[in-house]
């Protein structure tokens, strides 16, 4: 077998749904001014799916973008994976439908993971390592995450922070370096923290696991809804986000200072300000992607990269550093290194 | 950090006026002290003390002066 060196990052398109949701609707609902949810998160509005918008919908669209806009040609693809916790059914894979209204080969490899805010590492992660392994040529990672269908309206905590996207991400070998250095982590004692209690095998959803309760923040939800208790996450994040930077590090022989970016998952303002603080990291080497999106779960990092370089940010050569961590909990960080132009 | 450099740079953290609050001051009484506010004091914990605060911990603290103790000594 012919074993591949590099694989690389071509191309990366993204779809928002159309209906955006800006602080001043939110705000008179929630009992905050449209400034101060500003001030808290950092977000001003986020993209919300319709009722009938499924992550399928989405990732179909952001994927047809990238094959129009970026030459790709979809008989290439040789496996799919498909990033998401918000699966438009139970079974199949959602993948397999994408596979299939795409118009991907039969002998297309699709399969989707189950993981939020560190996915699009873990996702590249893998692609990575099909292509190296000489076992695939070229892929397509796709993210997508309607968590907004399970945010009740009003949960103040979680309702300002997250917003619906998919991204698609072509990844494919290539000669000159390009993703290396995986590092992943996962601690399952952090699973309650950000949590759907209800709608699985364990806890299927009932009249019980209807009722809302409010709890001593004033925030009103059910074991149907989404919860996120954030000093936990906090917490989680000052732990194990610095492992993943001297993992990295240690891995490629880097110091801080090699890095010409930091792409973070893009969870809130807050905690991305002091992330950059605690790491040491220039204000002008983070990258923000946030404040017309919120919180769109796996598909931040892919979004900050497809807004960065479209405003022409990265340079070939140039060292980004991706880091994804929350839900799980489960984190993950690698090295890209910013391809040449396509040929 | 002393107790007064603690209550100093809680009452910064939380942007409150200096003087109200004191060791035996009941966090539940501190309205700012909510989700975001145990997030600003578990910033400047990180900050100034380097020290990472256990959510859990911060949760079974009743008073300042509990706060006070768990930073000196985090679980």
């Amino acid at each position: 077998m012919n074993i591949t060196r590099w694989a690389s990052i071509e191309a990366i398109r993204s779809c928002l749904p159309e209906k955006v949701v800006t602080n001043a609707e939110l705000a008179p609902e929630l009992g905050w001014t449209a400034e101060e949810i500003l001030a808290k998160t950092g977000i001003a509005q986020r993209h919300v799916a319709g009722p009938k918008e499924c992550v399928s919908d989405m990732a179909v669209l952001a994927a047809e973008k990238l094959f129009h806009e970026c030459a790709a040609d979809r008989a290439e693809v040789e496996f799919l994976i498909l990033c998401t916790q918000t699966p438009d059914h139970l079974l199949p894979a959602t993948a397999c439908l994408v596979q299939e209204r795409l118009g991907l080969p039969n002998h297309c490899a699709a399969f989707d993971i189950n993981q939020g805010c560190s996915g699009y590492i873990y996702s590249l992660g893998l692609a990575s390592a099909l292509i190296r392994s000489g076992m695939a040529r070229c892929g397509l990672v796709l993210t997508g995450d309607n968590y907004t269908k399970f945010i009740n309206p009003k949960d103040r905590s979680v309702r300002t922070l997250f917003g619906d996207a998919a991204t698609a991400t072509l990844v494919r070998a290539s000669e000159a370096p390009g993703l290396d250095h995986f590092v992943f982590g996962t601690d399952g004692a952090g699973a309650r923290n950000l949590i759907i209690p209800a709608g699985g095998t364990r806890f299927p959803r009932g009249d019980q696991t209807a009722h809302a309760m409010t709890d001593a923040s004033g925030n009103t939800r059910s074991q149907n809804d989404l919860f996120m208790d954030g000093p936990q996450i906090f917490s989680f994040t000052l732990k194990r986000v610095p492992e993943l930077l001297s993992g990295v590090l240690a891995r490629s022989g880097l110091k801080v200072s090699d890095i010409d970016w930091f792409v973070f998952h893009q969870a809130n303002r807050f905690m991305l300000d002091h992330l950059r603080q605690k790491l040491k990291v220039p204000p002008e080497k983070l990258v923000w992607f946030l404040q017309d999106v919120g919180n769109t779960v796996s598909s931040t990092i892919p979004l900050a990269i497809e807004h960065a370089s479209a405003q022409g940010q990265f340079h070939p050569g140039q060292r980004l550093f991706l880091a994804g961590f929350g839900v799980g909990f489960s984190w993950g960080a690698a090295l890209l290194q910013w391809p040449n132009p396509k040929r | 950090m002393n107790m007064h450099d603690f209550i100093q740079a809680f009452e910064e953290a939380l942007e409150l006026p200096g003087g109200q609050i004191k060791p035996d001051t009941v966090l539940s009484s501190i309205a700012r002290y909510d989700s975001m506010g145990r997030l600003s004091v578990m910033a400047m914990a990180d900050t100034k003390l380097g020290v990472v605060l256990d959510a859990d911990a911060m949760e079974r603290c009743r008073t300042i002066s509990d706060l006070h103790a768990l930073v000196q000594k985090p679980v």
